[in-house]
């Protein structure tokens, strides 16, 4: 399973590396030199992992890991609706619903009843309001108020 | 004798400690912020140095410098994401002692090392700056050259478990480098018709993508996990003491790192990123004992904080002798300087010696306020690693996104840290280090350029390798290269021959 993954990464850094040059080649002179040296390099070693790894032996192979876990994909998913909401709804909203959100949800297990909602609100208020004045108002930075405001 | 007098005088007065004390601070906060760098700091005070005297001025933004490239250490060594570029060297021995429950010995080990380090900086300063200026007028593109393929090749160090997947990694991180205009040639390359593109990725934020988010994932998943926990933090006697033995036992590591770092500072264009990379990887090739380096090593905390604080004051010696900044906060310095009235160049120590020679001896007395505030503020900092997951996870993800988001008021920014972020994860997961990735990043450019503005040059000469093997300096660091390769097989070979004597 392991060999069929880095046999698959491999394949990916080879398409990458060649879709690099096949763009490359509408470059000017002294704008490819520098892509087409290092995606070389990139085909060169991405070949040398496919091989290595198709003819690695079961001993040699590493333990592998879950990368998507139940966590991992809320987490991630959580990440690309906080961006989202950061651009519909601005940062100050976007960031009270994510942190509010994700910190009810990471309390699972250890935190139960209404104090996991009061948690979750409090933390949310508190870092939101804190670091919005400070970035603000200190450091002077424009933060996003979304598509309503302009 | 005069000028010292009026030196002391300058330093004695109360609001200029204040000032110096308060600059040291406000730095050492904004730099333990994921995304606000040294540059930001200076840049964001300097409106309030307007009024103030020319020495409590240039006080003030020295000291605000200082506090800022330590202050990075700490997010590096509390949640393994470098608070500023300077301290990515300083992660990869940091936090794995964060793990097992010791930050507070990670940051005084960062704090010494960087309050020497910095002293040591701030002397070459005082004696060396116009020898030192003149060597830095010697590097030109092939230098700029060599020197990021010197550091290109710590992907062996760097490349945890699998040298041909830090390769991979590398010139990953090369690749990325490359998004935007060509800075030789201007070709739009890679940007697949996005203008926001164009200017390429902000560093700061990918450096973050690659080392925070992922860090983030893998803290949330393991949450439920007792093996993966980080050790809760207790407070241990005598660690300043412990701390102070190692760094007087190994006098060499400071002093190397600290000369590598100030060498590179006043390079105009290598900065305390590159400095304290390529201390840690002397250090790391150095050491008899390696097996320990990345697991928690106060050596390579030592070699990387030691080498990015006396880059300060490397990267102060061209923008005074010649009146050109080693580093881009160094820039926001000269901004200050000319606001003052006070012109940066050859000329500067007989016009204005007493004020230079003030924010030089100023400049050293900060690094050992940075010291005296990070040793006493270890015990309460350290405390971060006992706040629960479910409140710290969330939090570092909205510091890096405001932080991200506050370099360029720019919107692509933080949706290229999450991308990045997830993709650095999955790397990360497939046994893709992070490290050897953003190295490409950083020295892409500047081999780019290097190697671009070589080619030119060589088009006049004829010869792209007479070029390179014309100029001494580039000989050098040719030769440093190949050593540098060859090192690992080296030292294998020499076990060998011990072993079998």
């Amino acid at each position: 399973m392991e060999k069929r993954k880095d046999a698959g990464s491999a394949i990916l850094f080879i398409v990458i590396a060649i879709g690099g040059l096949w763009i490359a080649r509408t470059f000017n002179t002294m704008s490819a030199v520098f892509p087409i040296l290092v995606l070389g390099l990139l085909l060169l070693f991405s070949v040398i992992y496919l091989f290595v790894s198709l003819y690695k032996t079961a001993e040699n192979e590493e333990e592998p890991s879950k990368i998507f876990t139940k966590e991992a994909i809320t987490t991630g998913i959580g990440l690309l609706i906080y961006v989202f909401l950061i651009w519909f709804a601005g940062f100050l909203l976007a960031s009270l619903i994510f942190l509010g959100g994700m910190t009810w949800y990471l309390q699972e297990g250890f935190v139960f009843g209404r104090k996991r909602m009061m948690n979750a609100a409090g933390s949310a208020i508190a870092v939101t309001v804190v670091f919005f004045l400070l970035f603000r108002y200190v450091f002077l930075v424009q933060l996003p108020t979304g598509v309503f405001i302009q | 004798m005069e000028i010292i007098q009026e030196v002391l005088a300058s330093l004695s007065q109360p609001f200029t400690i204040i000032y110096m004390i308060f600059g040291v601070a406000a730095g050492m906060v904004v730099g333990a912020l994921p995304g606000l760098t040294a540059t930001m700091a200076i840049a964001v005070m300097l409106p309030f140095t307007f009024s103030m005297p020319a020495d409590t001025a240039l006080i003030t933004l020295g000291g605000i410098y200082i506090g800022a490239i330590f202050g990075g250490c700490i997010a590096a060594i509390l949640i393994n994401t470098p608070g500023t570029p300077s301290s990515i060297a300083t992660t990869f021995d940091g936090y794995p002692m964060t793990q097992q429950g010791k930050p507070d010995r990670a940051l005084i080990t960062a704090a010494v090392s960087s309050g020497i380090g910095g002293v040591i900086g701030g002397l070459a300063l005082l004696f060396l700056t116009p020898l030192l200026a003149a060597l830095a007028l010697k590097f030109g593109p092939p230098e700029f050259f060599w020197i990021a393929i010197l550091g290109l090749t710590m992907v062996a160090t760097l490349s945890s478990g699998s040298l041909l997947k830090g390769l991979i990694g590398g010139t990953i991180g090369l690749l990325l480098s490359m998004v935007g205009l060509a800075p030789i040639g201007g070709s739009s390359r890679f940007t697949f018709g996005f203008s926001q593109l164009q200017a390429g990725f902000e560093l700061i934020v990918m450096l973050i993508a690659f080392f925070c988010i992922p860090q983030v994932i893998k803290m949330i998943k393991n949450q439920k996990d007792p093996t993966e926990q980080v050790q809760s933090f207790q407070q241990e006697k005598g660690v300043i003491g412990y701390v102070f033995r190692q760094v007087i036992m190994r006098p060499f590591l400071i002093l190397r790192s600290a000369v590598m770092g100030i060498i590179v500072g006043i390079i105009p264009g290598a900065g305390g990123n590159v400095a304290s990379l390529l201390s840690y990887d002397a250090t790391v090739r150095l050491s008899k004992d390696q097996s320990t380096f990345g697991k928690g090593d106060v050596r390579g905390v030592a070699a990387s904080e030691g080498a990015n604080n006396a880059e300060v004051g490397g990267s102060l010696v061209p923008l005074l002798a010649l009146g050109i900044p080693g580093a881009p906060p160094a820039a926001v310095i000269i901004g200050a300087l000319l606001m003052q009235g006070i012109q940066p160049g050859p000329n500067l120590f007989e016009e204005n010696g007493v004020l230079i020679y003030t924010f030089i001896t100023a400049f050293i007395l900060s690094n050992i306020v940075m010291l005296v505030l990070a040793i006493f503020g270890s015990k309460y900092i350290g405390k971060v690693i006992n706040i629960p997951t479910y409140y710290l996870a969330p939090a570092i993800v909205f510091l890096t996104i405001i932080g991200s988001y506050a370099i360029r008021n720019n919107f692509t920014d933080v949706v290229t840290l999450i991308v990045f972020g997830l993709i650095g994860y999955v790397l990360s997961e497939r046994g893709f280090a992070p490290a050897p990735i953003v190295l490409g990043l950083i020295l892409g450019p500047i081999a780019e350029e290097g190697l671009s503005q070589s080619i030119l040059i060589s088009d006049g000469i004829g010869d792209l390798f007479v070029l390179f093997v014309s100029r001494p300096i580039t000989i050098i660091l040719i030769l440093f290269c190949i050593l540098s390769l060859l090192s690992p097989y080296i030292g294998k070979l020499l076990k060998k021959t011990k072993t079998q004597e």
